[in-house]
This record gives C-alpha cells, structure tokens and sequence, in this order.
C-alpha cells in the first residue's frame, strides 16, 4: 500500500482506531527513516505519516469525535489567495470517483500533483480568478474554504492564554521517566536532562519534558502552577516570556522558517501549509535545523506571529 | 491393595531416581523458580501432586517425592488424596492410547506437549500460571508418551481450595481423568493444575516477577519442534465443557511472530510482533527477563519489538508477560527454533514469519550458521535458484544467516516422524492467495485496488482455474491471474477445477459522501481540516489587507471602529466585524502630514444612530482627529472627498450632541 491508497483506505473506512491506523501504516512499505534533525526523526513511521495526514488536513487524529481514533476529513479545496492568483489544495476524503470528478471539471486551471514524503500526493489547482473555483467545487461535490490560512488563523487563542489548559501535579516519581526542560541560553536552546526532583522542586520554573516509552508529555510550570500543555504551545510561551524571537520571514523568497526544535503548534502550521499544500522543508544551517514554509504571503506570517505571540526577525 | 500398588511403583521410581542423580538435581532446579512464582502456598504442593491421576504412578511418585522433599513434608498418604475420578474415555482414546503403548522413541519422548502448571491458592490468573518447558519438568512431570488428550475435572476439594486438575494433550479437555490404558502407568496424560484467577494472586505474582527479573531471563524457554508426520486419525469426539474453554483462553500464551524488514539499503531489521489480544485494544506493558517494552496496539498484532541480543532470543525463543488493565495476566510465547522461513504478509510490510516455505511463493530464510550447509541444499532440491545469501554485514542477527529470494518450485517429501527440516520442505498444496490492492476489511477490496490472485503450491491437478466462472488468464505484468470483471464492484469467486479448491473476495465501492463535522471547537468557529464553521453570531466576512500605517478601521455606523493589532509587516490582514469605509493613522495628529493619508476601502453612506457610548465617541474622535490634520484621501471610488465630508460632519454633530 502507498500513502495515496492509505488515504483512500481512510477514506473508505471514514474512522476507525489508533490501533487500526498503526496496523495500515505497517502495511505501507514504507522506509522507517526520517531526515536528521527533525523533531520527526525520532518518530516512528505511523507517528510521521499521522502527522503529515494531520498537517495537509486529511485526517484528524484523537478529537473529542475520534478519540484514541482517527476520523477523515470530508473532501474539501482549501483556497489561499496570493494577490491576484489564487492557490487551492485538496484535502481531506479521496476516492477514484472524486478525482475523476475533478479532473474533469478543472478546463482552464492547471491542477498539480505533487509527490512527496511518507504522506499522499499533493493535489493543488492554481487558478486566476477564485470565482471559478466554486462552480469546480460544485461540480466535483467538494467543500470550499475560502481565505484558509486567515480563517484558521484568526479563530485560534493567542499562545499566551493558558487558561484553557488543565491544571495538574508532575509525576512524582517512576524510573521509567526521561525528564528534560527545555533551556534557552543565550543563542542556544535545547532540551536538557534533570531529574524528576529538579522538576518537581518548589521553585522550578519552566517548561519540563516527561518521556516514557517514547511518549512525551509537556509541562509547564509557572508561578507555582503546573499545568498540562501541548509541547508545541508550551514552548512558544516559554519564548514570549523570554521574549525570544524565532520566526524569520524573508519577502523576498515569502519564506517563513523557525528553528525544527520550534515546530508551530498544529493548527498554526496548518494555516502555513496550506498557503501552498507543501510540507515544510529541512534545512541546515551551521548544524541548526530550520524548518522552512513557502510561498507564505506577508499578512500570513503576521497573523501567525501574533498567535505565537513573535514578532518576525 | 494400595499400599501394595504403591510399594510396587515406588521402588523402581526410587531407583530411576538414583540413576538420574544430579541430571535430575539439574533438571529440578531450573523448574523450581518457576514452581515458586506461580504457587502461594509450596505447603500445597506434595498435596496436589498425590492427588493426581493414580495411573501415572511413575511420573506421580517420583513428583511426589521430590516436592515432598522440598515442602519437608513426606508424611502424604495415599490413600487418602486417591482422586475420585468419574468419566470414561472415548473409544478413539483408548485406541490411540493402545497404539500407544509401545517404547516411545526419542522424537515421540521429546514430542510430548508443553505441561502446564498453574497452582495457586486463593486465587491465580493466567497471568501467573504458565507453562513449564518440557526440559524444566522432566522427568518429574513428562509422560512418556505422546501427549493424546487434555482432561479437566473437578477435584473433590477443588471448591476449598480454588484448585482443579488438568490433563493436558492434544488441544482436547476430557470430562474426567482416563480410564483402562489411559489409567496404566505409561498412561499418556500429562498434568495441569489450575486455579481460579483472582486479583491478589495476578499482583502477588506480578510483583514476584519484577522483583526476580532474573528468575524468567534464566530459565529456558521450550524449543519449537516442527510437526510430527503420522497418519490421520479420526479426531476425538469429546464436547468441551464452557469452562475447559475459558481456562484454555486464560493459560493459552499468544503468538509472537518475527517480522523481518528491508530497507531501501538492503539492510534488514528484524523484531518480535506478538499477537494482539482478543477482544482489547490496549497498550500492555510486558517484561522478559530484565528487559521491559511498552507494547503497542495494532489490529492484528502490537507494534513489534527488538530485543536486545536479537540472534540469541531467536535460538532460544521470548517469552512476554503483562497484565492487562483489568487485572488479566496475558502472556506471548515464541518457541526457539534454528530455522525461520518469513513470508510476506497481506497485513504488514516486509516479512513475517510462516510454518514453512510455499511453491511460487518468494520468502526470505533465516537459519543459524551451522546449518547453513544443509539448508542450501534442501533449498537446492527444492528447485530455489537465484536467492542471495545475506548476513550480519546487513543487519542478520550474528550467528545466523539469511537466505533472500528464496522461490521453492518442487515440493519435497517430509522424512517419517520429526522433520528437523519441515520449514523447508514446501508441500504440493495448493493455497490461492489474495494479495496487495486495497482492503478495506476481511476479504473485501476497494473498487479501483483489486487484490492480486496467485497460486501457491503444485499445480499440476489443476485443470483450469475459474475466476467468477470464466477461466482466468495470467496478467503479464506480475503473473497474477485476472479474468473479465474481476475487479469490479461485487462478489467474486476464484476456484481451482480438480483440485475443488476455492475463495471468494468482494469489491466494494466508495462511499460517496462525507459528513462535516467538528474537530477542534473554538469561541467563534468549529474547525474540521482545512474547514472553518463559523458559530452562531460570529459574522461571515472576507478578510481585510490595511497598510499598518493606517490601523484604525471605521465603518458607517458610529461606534463601528477596529484597532488593528500591531504585527511587525507592512500589511496587516484579518477579519473585521463590519464593514470597512475608512482606514485611518493611529495618531494623526502627529503623523507626517506628506506621507500618511486615509483610505477608503467602501462607498457607503453613513448611519447615524441615536446610541452614544465610548465606542462611537472613539470613532467620533477618530474622524475628527484625522479631519483636523487634512490628511490626503486615498480611494478608488468618486466622489471620495464628498463622502468623508459627510463623515465628518456627522462625526462632529454627533459629538457636539454629546457634549
């Protein structure tokens, strides 16, 4: 099975279990390697193809309606206008049918299908006139979010409101615990190892990394409050307290690129994808991996600095 | 009589035990930590093996002696715990067990089942009961014989004591010990006692095995052994009671299979993939010896696992243990073996490991290295040409060697009795495959990804092959068999002529709809994928692009004003929750008169209202401010200077109106 009929067999089956999804992804046939330096690399090959299915809006994963499960994404152009032209990218539910139906009802846009990683094809139609694209959304009977990025964008809290996150105490103790804390030195930053005392001592401060069979789980603690935060989140506040900017917008290139310890939290990172269906690339720099999102437009970058709480460099 | 009988068996188990000396010592002392593990109450011991099956004189003396040499008790009578059998054994048993009673010969003595002892007091799960190797138990509990028949039975104080007795064999439970030849002392029942699962003694035993990690990593585990060729034999008609079927759910250990993974190096990975549980979907976490592993949950099987010291574990074979979140004991079992053949498998990449080699079918060998030898030359007569030999240079565990490619073409005749080489030896059957394609589940296909139909074993009586009736060709592109409409929505049936062989598979559509739903619920909007649901009272609108030199954004009615957020961009871009008419400076009373401007986004007239709060004194303020300093008017639309005037004056009766 490659990752496009992974996807129709989601498609297919429309939800199912975690455990069904890991058993599908064994079936791929896929190399269990991931580039070097990526967060990712330590992931194994369902929790990389999880991913990049939840990045392109395919697939959502452990929802309150798919919990411990997965549940696909009904089929649906996700347009993003970069001035007069406009990009728009298929996510969610495949069939056979659906792309015959599409490819039939593109005459006067260039539809594109890009290969990629450990993930389904990318297929994105560029088009002039945004118009055109509902009457093609009709006709191939595919929902149509106009203006994605900013939707998604405008409607997620701001990093630094942390009141939505439950509160709750560290593990205390257990020798299967890989504790680190994330620490930002000067221009370093990384995560470091301690020990579970450390993280629990009275005045420990800051965002902690408690890993057991490959599973991490992040807490934040501040001002005598421990509170049970996405990794993702957690360290993006650790940056606004620190007042710490990493995210580097060129408008040259509209490239958007932070360092791969700093992956955006998923939504935000879906907004960028979605600017042009691509995954971020990897690059190295001086033995510093950069994660890098094209083709972003300036207002975009903006948007998704203020929900970070960054200001770009 | 009994004491007599007694007397008559004791004295030569007495001096088979003399001439065993310290082999049995050897052999007693590899079973005891695991007899101490599963028993809460060694005081029982001597007790329950006096009550066994009184026909199995040998193995029960000599057992018996020996345990009550370690519970220091030999003061057992006899007489007294004889079991209170009832039940007779089918014909067929006691044919068989007839047949039986000959010499056994070294593969038939070494052929005997795995016993299973599980004693508890008080209560123990299959958790803690396990499976003595045969090595661990002999001579004590080993029967000399083939193992023909499991009987489990009711003790007479089983009910005070949570304790009952099980003779093991063949996969059968009998109602009641064996009876007649069953009952001599060559008797071909092996023993198992078992116990109610309970809570405390699944935890009493699972504590036990952390704390002695070492007491599981150095004790042996049983040795595959491939099948024994003999002739068929009616199969026993005995019913099995619901209760022999949950205690054989309960101390059955799950499969572990090797899986065996390429990378586009060539470079293999080899791990463990342990059955899934039945009826959970649960991670476990399992120890084996020292080592621990979170196991994963898969559909068929959990995420597999590499051991450390691969190559040994697979000689000498894994065993997991786990308890499950409702307090089942649940444990995995791969025998050792010195030869594996691994096949492909519908449901997971690479390579799994199967009984033996397939005609047609292109599997990978792993074998040790003394018997690589002999391998290449039964894979020789098996007509294999063109495998490579691979080793630890590409990930094979030391010791061991691989055989890639390995395409068997003749089928090969097993030897009589034990084939050492049985994974080997492809049998002529035939086996029609469903392969690749898109399964959606069990034998249905996804209309578009086909399963692709191949034939394993020796086709020669095969007259024809049929696929929904019409006779099936093969496919040039990977020799699959395909015939008209094979592939197209519906039931479909494959069937060998003359060998009245068979399968069906189905294709079926995809749906052609899928609901929205929610994902992720926000203050204002639902999101689902790329898909932003708006809630209810949350405008719909497009976004609006502003230079950030004009931030302050007003709309017709007063007290419709927007601050932008400040963003380090030339353009701000966002949702506005009315319409935009005018985007202004933040401080124009002190921007610079040649560059800033005001910049009209609508041509719409202004709606004055009664209402008069902070909000349209802001947007009141706003206007005047930028009216003050005669900043530039930047528009598309005629008549631009004439609308602002109107705002303006607006603005300022409005405000005067306040004052």
């Amino acid at each position: 099975m490659t990752p496009n009929e992974l996807l129709m067999w989601l498609s297919a089956r429309k939800e199912g279990s975690w455990p069904q999804f890991r058993a599908a992804v064994e079936n791929l046939g896929l190399d269990d390697l991931a580039g070097e330096g990526s967060e990712d690399a330590s992931l194994p090959l369902h929790q990389r193809v999880r991913f990049n299915l939840e990045r392109l809006g395919h697939v959502e994963f452990d929802t309150p309606e798919s919990e411990n499960g997965w549940r696909v994404v009904p089929p649906a152009l996700a347009l993003c206008q970069h001035g007069a032209a406009a990009t728009a990218v298929l996510c969610g539910a495949r069939s056979l049918p659906l792309l015959q139906r599409i490819e039939a009802s593109v005459a006067g846009m260039t539809l594109e299908r890009i290969s990629l990683q450990d993930c389904p094809d990318v297929i994105r139609v560029q088009l002039g006139d945004p118009r055109s694209l509902e009457e093609l959304a009709r006709r191939a009977g595919l929902f149509l979010q106009l203006d994605t990025p900013e939707a998604i964008l405008s409607r997620l809290p701001l990093i630094s409101n942390l009141d939505q996150w439950p509160r709750c105490d560290l593990p205390a103790e257990g020798k299967e615990w890989d504790v680190e804390q994330l620490t930002i030195e000067r221009k370093r930053m990384a995560w470091k190892s301690v020990t579970i005392q450390c993280a629990n001592a009275p005045d420990a401060d800051g965002l902690f990394r408690f890993t057991r069979f490959k599973t991490p789980e992040y807490f934040l603690r501040q001002e005598q409050e421990t509170m049970k935060i996405p990794g993702q989140i957690g360290k993006y506040y650790v940056l606004f307290r620190r007042k710490r900017r990493v995210l580097r917008y060129s408008r040259q290139d509209l490239t958007l690129s932070v360092p791969a310890l700093f992956r955006p939290p998923p939504l935000v990172e879906r907004a960028l994808i979605l600017c042009s269906g691509m995954l971020p690339r990897l690059s190295d720099s001086f033995r510093r991996w950069r994660l890098t999102y094209q083709d972003i437009p300036e207002e975009i970058a903006g948007m998704a600095a203020e929900v970070l709480r960054q200001e770009l460099l | 009589m009994t004491p007599l009988l007694i007397v008559l068996i004791t004295a030569p188990a007495v001096y088979w035990i003399y001439r065993r000396g310290r082999k049995l010592d050897d052999a007693s002392t590899r079973a005891r930590p695991r007899g101490q593990s599963a028993v809460s109450d060694p005081a029982r011991l001597p007790e329950f093996a006096s009550r066994r099956d009184p026909g199995d004189s040998q193995r029960s003396d000599i057992s018996d002696q020996r345990q009550q040499e370690t519970a220091g008790r030999k003061d057992a009578d006899p007489a007294q715990v004889a079991p209170q059998y009832s039940g007779e054994p089918s014909d067929a048993e006691a044919n068989d067990a007839q047949s039986r009673a000959r010499p056994p010969t070294e593969d038939e003595t070494r052929s005997a089942e795995k016993v299973t002892v599980a004693v508890v007091a008080d209560g123990l799960g299959a958790g803690a009961s396990g499976e003595l190797p045969l090595e661990d138990i002999e001579p004590q509990l080993q029967s000399p014989d083939h193992v023909t028949s499991k009987a489990i039975f009711p003790l007479p104080w089983s009910d005070s004591d949570g304790l009952s007795v099980e003779f093991v064999g063949n996969g059968q439970k009998l109602d009641g010990p064996p009876q007649g030849d069953g009952a001599q002392p060559d008797s071909p029942h092996a023993l198992a006692i078992e116990a109610e699962p309970g809570e405390a003694g699944l935890l009493a035993a699972e504590a036990q095995a952390q704390d002695r990690p070492e007491a599981n990593a150095d004790r042996p585990l049983q040795r595959y052994r491939p099948p024994v060729q003999k002739p068929p034999r009616a199969p026993a008609t005995r019913t099995r009671t619901g209760t022999s079927s949950r205690l054989s759910q309960t101390e059955a250990p799950l499969e572990i299979l090797v899986h065996l993974t390429f990378d586009r190096s060539s470079f293999c990975t080899i791990g463990f993939l342990p059955r899934a549980v039945p009826d959970s979907s649960q991670d476990v976490q399992v120890r084996s010896g020292r080592e621990v592993w979170q196991l994963l949950a898969q559909e068929d099987w959990f995420q597999d696992i590499q051991a450390e010291n691969m190559g040994d574990r697979l000689r000498t074979g894994i065993e997991l243990r786990g308890a499950l979140s409702d307090q089942r004991g649940v444990r995995w079992l791969l025998k050792g073996r010195e030869i594996y053949v691994l096949a492909a498998h519908p449901r997971a990449a690479g390579y799994v490991s199967a009984p033996r080699l397939l005609l047609g079918r292109t599997d990978v060998v792993l074998c040790v290295e003394e018997l690589a030898c002999e391998v290449e030359s039964i894979l020789a007569a098996a007509g294999c040409t063109g495998y490579r030999r691979i080793g630890d240079s590409v990930g094979v565990p030391r010791g061991w060697v691989g055989f890639r490619g390995v395409l068997p073409t003749n089928a090969l005749a097993l030897d009589p009795g034990t084939d050492s080489f049985y994974a080997l030896k492809p049998a002529p059957d035939i086996d029609i495959a469903l392969e690749d394609g898109v399964c959606v589940h069990n034998s249905a296909w996804l209309a578009g990804f086909p399963p692709r139909i191949k034939i394993y074993g020796q086709m020669n009586g095969i007259e024809r092959v049929l696929i929904d009736g019409k006779m099936a060709a093969r496919s040039s592109e990977d020799g699959s068999l395909i015939a008209d409409g094979y592939d197209q929505i519906g039931e479909h049936s494959v069937y060998c002529e003359g060998l009245t062989r068979s399968r069906t598979y189905s294709i079926e559509a995809p749906p052609d709809s899928w609901d929205q739903w929610t994902a992720y619920r926000f203050a204002s909007a639902n999101i689902c994928g790329p898909l932003v649901q708006l809630n209810a009272g949350a405008e719909a609108s497009r976004p609006i692009t502003v230079p950030m030199s004009n931030p302050v954004l007003v709309g017709a009615a007063p007290g419709e004003i927007f601050h932008c957020s400040t963003r380090n961009v030339g353009r701000w871009k966002g949702f506005v929750p009315f319409n935009v008419v005018w985007a202004l400076p933040a401080h124009p009373l002190t921007s610079n008169k040649k560059t800033a401007r005001v910049i009209q986004f609508a041509d719409i007239p202004i709606s004055i209202s009664s209402d008069f709060g902070k909000r349209a004194a802001n947007w009141c303020n706003a206007i005047l401010d930028a009216s003050r300093k005669g900043l530039r008017i930047e528009s598309d639309f005629a008549d631009a200077a004439m609308l602002w005037r109107e705002y303006r004056t607006a603005a300022r009766r409005l405000w005067r109106a306040q004052r």
